[in-house]
């Protein structure tokens, strides 16, 4: 079965807004504003799993640093004090709309190689926490990813789009692929520091680049070649790592084996022949099919219910 | 007493004792005739209203009880020096620690109470928390052999729930995973831990009792021919071999039994080797490992 080039918008009936990024941040503490003016990027809502807090979205945008930067200022313009705790984070969705689901399969493949370098640059408290769990912390990813894909290739008009989805509180909620149009990523700490945001969208953004160009065929040599060579997969995405090669190698090898999977399970997926409708489905015998009366008004004996028969 | 026309007890107000707290359960009348039927019916109502009444007001000193810092009397400290580390589930790499500072026992007892918890990898299920007079907290838990033993919180270093992989359990191996499931917990419970076993496909919560017991085994078995001859009498039906490998007995196949690698099938056994279904996992270095480690060569 081929993969059609059908991209998400097409799928859902969604437009483009031609930009890449949208930014949440829950924050908890005092003096937050729970009403932003309307001219700015910002706007504020209320998070029922935040104490006294408040989460601020954009709309979507090009220049997460500057819209950090302006909602900083607001902050400070209104003295809010804000504390880190385990409930806040930063989400941040990446466009979708317009990419296709070739795109949309070799992201979350990719994800999930570099899932453990990401969470081992995050400070302390996102490794772990119940609100971005990882894959090689839980273990429903293949499932769901076989289900999916066998979804993807009835343009999900079997079940629906969200019941082959995994719960949001993963680290990468595909969820909002359907209304919105983005894939969320739920790893990253509350923050309102600019160029910390902007280098959060550029991992991304790198992450999605660096699988656009290969074709679903080589998503297997994909996986092998980051295994090969994990140092230039890790600058691919993050520029320089802090980390050492060893760890680096030990943190990629982590993920390719969830990598593994999900392509074993992609290439499955588009293996199995498309059933024939046109044939109706039944037990046939000797040509006929049970329970149905043929042309010549022979009526085929049906062995598991003659009571009729036996009368 | 509220009891209508035709003799049956309604749990209404005043029949649970919203206006007077020392209300008694009703009395079923007595029918030598409808005995069995009464028994049952007042053993209804009994339950009814033991679970709807209003509780009468708790007295002074149970209210000094309620952040059950009693326990820290009652039962003893857990050493947790004592304790070996476990290495049984490990991902492979050396991850940080995870742990989180509760700023409330609200927040505690949310998060916690009732699940289960790796203490140095040992296992330990969450009975009860309690907020220590110096604002600190301290955990009440209960091991397999359901002794309990309390633990200050922040004698607790890792609150990571163990990485997915196979436990035995009454001769069934189980392939024990957690998900991202929308709820507030962070230890293990029945709501976002499941267990399927090897060689099926249905998957299920389990009661913390069961988890611990399951978590309990998870010992490295070599592969060993007598291994299928147990499965082929019945004695067990699947076993762990380790953490990502497990054995099982294949239904209507004979005498063959099959590989699960963490939570799929892998592959069967022929003449004491590991044949893989598909090809493809004859190449990565890991599936190899794996399986070498508990004796099982694949081809």
């Amino acid at each position: 079965m081929e993969l059609l080039p059908v991209t998400v918008g097409a799928t859902f009936g969604l437009r483009d807004p031609k930009k890449k990024f949208g930014i949440e941040i829950e924050l908890e503490g005092e003096n937050l504003p729970d009403i932003l003016p309307e001219d700015t990027a910002w706007y504020a809502k209320q998070d029922g799993s935040l104490r006294r807090g408040m989460e601020y979205v954009t709309k979507p945008t090009n220049t997460p640093r500057d819209d950090v930067n302006a909602l900083s200022v607001m902050l400070t313009e209104r003295k809010a004090i804000i504390k880190n705790t385990y409930r806040c984070s930063t989400h941040i969705h990446r466009n979708f709309v317009s990419k296709t689901w070739k795109d949309v399969i070799a992201t979350v493949i990719a994800w999930n190689v570099a899932e453990p370098m990401f969470l081992r640059l995050m400070p302390p408290g996102r490794d772990g926490s119940i609100f971005c769990m990882s894959a090689y912390d839980t273990g429903d990813l293949p499932l769901m990813f076989t289900r999916f894909c066998e979804e993807m290739q009835a343009k999900f008009n079997h079940y629906g789009f969200q019941t082959v989805c995994r719960q949001k509180y993963a680290s990468l909620n595909l969820t909002r692929l359907n209304d919105l149009g983005t894939m969320e990523f739920r790893i990253f700490p509350p923050s309102v520091d600019g160029p910390e945001v902007r280098r959060w969208c550029m991992w991304i953004d790198n992450l999605v680049n660096l699988t656009e160009a290969v074709p679903a065929e080589h998503f297997g040599g994909m996986i092998t070649q980051w295994e090969k060579e994990p140092m230039v997969f890790a600058r691919n995405i993050f520029g320089e790592v802090p980390i050492g090669e060893a760890e680096v190698a030990a943190l990629v090898d982590l993920g390719c084996r969830t990598g593994y999977e999900l392509v074993r399970i992609f290439n499955n997926s588009l293996k199995k022949k498309k059933k024939d409708k046109s044939v109706k489905q039944g037990l046939r015998f000797e040509g006929i099919i049970m329970g149905e009366e043929p042309a010549n008004g022979f009526r085929a004996v049906d062995w598991f219910n003659q009571e009729e028969d036996m009368r | 007493m509220p009891i209508d026309n035709l003799g049956r007890w309604w749990p209404t107000a005043d029949a649970l004792g919203f206006n007077n707290p020392d209300v008694q359960p009703p009395e079923i009348p007595q029918d030598m005739h409808h005995a069995a039927v009464l028994e049952l019916e007042a053993w209804h109502v009994q339950r009814d209203f033991n679970n709807l009444r209003r509780r009468p007001r708790a007295m002074p000193e149970e209210e000094a009880m309620n952040p059950n810092r009693s326990w820290l009397k009652k039962y003893p400290k857990l050493d947790v020096s004592k304790l070996t580390p476990v290495e049984g589930y490990n991902r492979g790499v050396a991850l940080g620690k995870f742990k989180v500072e509760y700023d409330s026992h609200e927040q505690i007892q949310q998060k916690l109470h009732n699940t289960v918890i790796l203490v140095r990898g040992h296992p330990f299920s969450v009975a009860g928390t309690i907020a220590m007079e110096d604002g600190k907290f301290a955990l009440l838990l209960s091991n397999q052999d359901a002794s309990l033993r309390w633990l200050p919180f922040d004698e607790i270093d890792d609150l990571r729930s163990m990485a997915p992989g196979y436990v035995n359990h009454n001769g069934v191996a189980y392939w024990v995973y957690r998900i991202p499931e929308r709820q507030n917990q962070q230890g293990m419970s029945n709501r976002n831990t499941f267990l399927k076993p090897a060689g099926d496909g249905r998957a299920s919560g389990m009661h913390n009792a069961t988890m611990l017991a399951c978590l309990q085994c998870r010992k490295n078995i070599p592969f060993e021919p007598n291994l299928i001859n147990l499965m082929d009498n019945n004695v067990i039906y699947s076993i762990r071999l380790n953490n990502n490998v497990a054995l099982y007995k294949v239904k209507n196949k004979g005498t063959s039994c099959g590989v699960e690698y963490i939570g799929r099938p892998l592959g069967l056994i022929v003449e004491n080797k590991l044949k893989v279904l598909d090809d493809a996992d004859l190449g990565p270095t890991w599936i190899h490992k794996d399986c070498n480690e508990v004796g099982l060569e694949l081809f």
